[in-house]
């Protein structure tokens, strides 16, 4: 059964892939690569190892910046950019092996996403930090929307520990509130329920039906369990050696034959 | 106007403290977030009058299900003060146990927490037919649920607001009429024996618990009440509620189910009650972490734990605790009793009342230790409390002498008989049952054995079904050595054997954390529960705590064999009751052939567990279970 919900899906791409190709020396990891994103929609993007999904995130929020093609957000030409303008544009995203700050709580970790709705500066930050000035205020409005996201998450019992303390399947949820913290229009997930049990992987579901729901309106997400993918994306984007080989409804996709034979082999 | 009835004692208490003071203190956002009597005022009132708008009628059913949270309260007293019964299901049960509270009671409408529940309850409603509303008021997830069934809680709020305008002071007017014989409260019974049953109790019978609860310290504006019980099991309403009432209290609902600990040390509640189970784990927790501890750490606590037990002693033998054991008490309350009531919440705690199961009176003993006034509190929740120790006439083995009000009589057959104004009304719908506990001298049949001291103190042994008769005709209380055995940090639950047999057996569960940790220090390696159960090491380890604790017994009392159970004894395999209980005939109907095997003389038992998951899923393991004995040597 699919579960993502019927939200209006309005043809308007949010985000367009034109051509994209990239390779490492002589490594072609992405060859012409071209597909939309439209507003609304939950995609998941699949693929055997190696396919080349984490680069198409990665030439997204331009951690590489690919030598071929463009990648446009909202219509603007955000290729070349640096990816702080992107994460400041909208999108942000989390990582297959998290990264987060492993020395800090879990409330200062989301805090560090909101860095960018700050604006004190150095001395307002300092002065801030003595609990006078406008930057007082701001620091409080900011730890409401993170606690607005703790809540939202259910890790109110973990608040305050130490990020490198805590089991692996929250610090994913943690990762993932940190990419919330941004408020962005797009969210693009790597690998969320890689390495969780069958109860970890039901509750991410869960959070993303909910995000999708409530919070981010559009998700492109990257995922290996099969029942995932086809219970919550409203579309499949396929993959196999740095080329497209499908992109459609979960169902048309299974029944594709060129995606029967990148998985199963000939 | 006299006060006599709960929703006219609500309106009376709001009126009093209106903006001025906090009713309630619910942590969200990290932060406790108060509410005052006003709010809590309105919020029940115009919840009640949405629900009349809705069709909801005086005597009619609302089942709730959901965390502690204010709007359980809400929710309420809005059914209460409305004339309505209000009933709750454990939030953590299948889909089918809350179906039996929704048909049982007839319930038109639910109120819910959350997705969770909603989907729950849609699930169902085909087999729950006369349902007319579910109400959620956690909206996460639920946005485009476009049920006709749902609505919101706010928005029957809202529906409320526009019915007083058409409806003026129908609210107020309602609690006018309210009268104390008015049922006000529906829990059902644990289910230790058979299927659960409604209790309903009104207004009398709820107050002249509480005041009986409340009597041997009454709560004033100054006390926090916190509300961690599961607010379905009966306890909270006939307990807290109307002291919390009557006394212009605040209680506190923790952020979330994960956080109660935490949420409880932030608070450090005034008064409160708490069920031997959670005490027991405390001590065991304690033992554990002081074992753990640094050299230090261990011996400042093991040199001044002595004397707090002293005091402890003094002070139940209403001796006068002279000056220098006074100083004595004090250095050793700033180093170790402090700190340790500190992380387990009870810093601000006047006085605990212990109640719903018996307890090891070393339990007992390290809590009065700690400086807590302690009290035992025995009653069913049909009628309860019927005895309460009172100040100054503490004895642990006892249960104290019977509450205002109260009678006790020991049956011929050495039942305990009572009878008093906290009596509940009736069995739900189950005349039968009704008839069966209470007879036509309105005698309450308690079911339990037990007898009074010459002080008048009643003491309850254990349920007149759960004694033990050996073969030689030796009777006794199977569930008192059960809680010798739990203050072994190392044993979490145990069954005692023997009805009908030649000597005493114990299946007995280990504590796998404890234990866990135990076999680490001693390098012994495991890999699973029931790896580490059937360790040779543990065998022995668990051996000598049984030694220990038979030395206190009776001869013909004594542990003479004994069997590591190979997992842990669970609710949701119907072994243990939601609030921890054993479920004696479940047990052992389900060990039936592991007990037979310990009394053949054979060493090893091949055990077949049927194990149920939360979803409902059952798998099968096969363990062999070593049959090992007792010997004093």
């Amino acid at each position: 059964m699919n579960m993502a919900n019927a939200t209006k899906i309005n043809n308007i791409p949010i985000l367009k892939l034109a051509d994209i190709s990239l390779s490492f020396g002589g490594v072609n990891a992405l060859s012409d690569v071209s597909f939309e994103v439209q507003k609304g929609e939950i995609l998941s993007i699949i693929g055997p190892n190696g396919a080349g999904k984490t680069c198409i995130l990665n030439c997204i929020n331009q951690f590489y910046h690919p030598q071929n093609g463009y990648v446009e957000f909202n219509g603007q030409n955000i290729s070349r950019l640096p990816s702080y303008k992107i994460a400041k544009l909208g999108i942000s995203r989390t990582f297959q092996n998290i990264e987060l700050f492993n020395g800090l709580t879990v409330q200062d970790n989301l805090m560090s996403g909101r860095h960018f709705f700050m604006t004190g500066g150095f001395w307002g930050s300092f002065l801030g930090g003595m609990y006078f000035g406008k930057s007082h205020h701001e620091e409080i409005a900011q730890r409401k929307k993170v606690e607005e996201i703790i809540d939202f998450l259910e890790i109110e019992s973990i608040r305050k520990q130490v990020v490198g303390t805590i089991p692996y399947g929250l610090r994913k949820r943690v990762e993932l509130g940190r990419a919330l913290a941004l408020e962005p229009k797009l969210l693009l997930m790597d690998e969320p329920m890689a390495g969780m049990n069958t109860e970890e992987k039901e509750d991410m579901a869960r959070f993303i039906l909910d995000i999708h729901e409530e919070r981010v309106n559009t998700i492109v997400l990257i995922e290996h369990d099969m029942g995932v993918v086809m219970d919550i994306s409203h579309r499949v984007v396929v993959l196999d050696f740095g080329r497209k080989i499908a992109d459609g409804t979960p169902d048309e996709v299974k029944s594709s034959p060129e995606v029967i034979k990148a998985y199963l082999g000939t | 106007m006299p006060i006599d009835t709960i929703p006219k004692l609500f309106k009376a208490t709001c009126d009093k403290y209106g903006e001025r003071k906090i009713a309630i203190r619910h942590k969200k956002f990290g932060i406790w977030q108060p509410y005052t009597w006003k709010y809590f005022w309105e919020q029940s009132k115009y919840f009640s009058l949405g629900l009349m708008s809705l069709g909801y009628e005086k005597g009619d059913r609302l089942t709730i299900v959901g965390d502690n949270e204010p709007e359980w309260y809400y929710a309420m007293f809005a059914a209460i003060c409305r004339g309505g019964i209000p009933t709750g299901a454990y939030q953590d049960s299948l889909a089918e146990e809350i179906k039996f509270v929704i048909n049982q009671s007839g319930s038109m409408f639910i109120v819910v927490e959350d997705q969770e529940q909603v989907d729950k309850m849609l699930d169902i409603r085909e087999q729950i037919p006369q349902v007319k509303r579910i109400i959620f008021w956690d909206t996460k997830g639920l946005r485009f649920y476009d049920d006709p069934l749902l609505i919101n809680f706010v928005d029957v709020v809202e529906m409320g607001k526009a019915y007083e305008k058409t409806h003026p002071d129908l609210f107020e007017k309602l609690i006018e009429e309210s009268s104390p014989e008015d049922p006000v409260y529906l829990t059902y019974s644990s289910g230790t024996t058979g299927v659960p049953k409604g209790i309903l109790h009104c207004s009398r019978s709820a107050m002249a618990s509480s005041e009986a609860w409340d009597l041997p310290d009454p709560s004033g504006e100054k006390d926090d009440f916190f509300s961690a019980f599961p607010l379905a099991y009966g306890a909270e309403f006939i307990y807290m509620i109307p002291a919390f009432l009557k006394g212009g209290s605040t209680v506190n609902f923790p952020e979330e189910p994960e956080t109660i600990e935490q949420n409880m040390r932030e608070i450090g509640p005034s008064k409160g009650g708490a069920v031997p189970r959670v005490l027991e784990n405390f001590v065991s927790f304690v033992q554990v972490k002081i074992s753990d501890a640094t050299f230090l750490k261990r011996l400042t606590y093991n040199s001044l734990m002595p004397i707090g037990y002293r005091v402890a002693k003094m002070k139940l033998n209403n001796q006068k605790v002279n000056p220098f054991w006074k100083a004595m008490y004090g250095i050793a309350y700033f180093f170790v009793f402090r700190p340790i009531r500190d992380w387990i919440g009870y810093t601000g705690l006047r006085v605990l009342m212990i109640g719903g199961a018996s307890m090891a009176a070393e339990v007992f003993d390290f809590f009065v230790a700690m400086g807590i006034d302690s009290r035992m509190i025995y009653g069913m929740i049909e009628c309860a409390p019927t005895a309460v120790h009172q100040k100054g006439d503490i004895d642990y083995e006892t249960s104290g002498v019977p509450s205002p009000g109260c009678d006790i009589r020991i049956s011929d057959n050495g039942e305990i008989l009572t009878r008093g104004p906290m009596r509940m009304l009736c069995y739900y719908n189950n005349p039968e049952a009704t008839a069966k506990l209470i007879d036509d001298q309105s005698w309450v049949h308690t079911s339990d054995a037990g007898f009074l001291t010459d002080k008048g103190h009643v003491v309850c042994i254990d349920r007149l079904a759960d004694l033990i008769t050996l073969k030689d005709g030796t009777g006794f209380s199977p569930s008192y050595i059960e809680n010798k055995l739990k203050f072994s940090p190392f044993i979490r639950d145990a069954i005692i054997t023997g009805d009908d047999k030649d000597f005493v057996g114990a299946l007995i569960s280990i504590d796998f954390p404890n234990l866990g940790k135990w076999a680490e220090t001693h390098r012994i390696a495991y890999t699973t529960f029931v790896d580490l159960s059937q360790k040779k090491e543990v065998y022995s380890l668990i051996k000598k705590d049984i030694l220990n604790i038979n030395r206190k017994l009776p001869d013909r009392q004594r542990i003479i064999k004994f069997a590591l159970l190979h997992k842990e004894l669970d609710a949701d395999d119907a072994e243990l009751t939601r609030t921890r209980k054993l479920r004696r005939k479940e047990v052992s109907k389900r060990y039936v052939d592991m007990i037979e095997a310990l009394y053949s003389g054979s060493r090893e038992y091949i055990a077949e567990a049927k194990v149920k998951y939360r979803d409902g899923k059952v798998a099968t393991i096969t363990t062999a279970v070593q049959l090992a004995s007792v010997e004093d040597k």
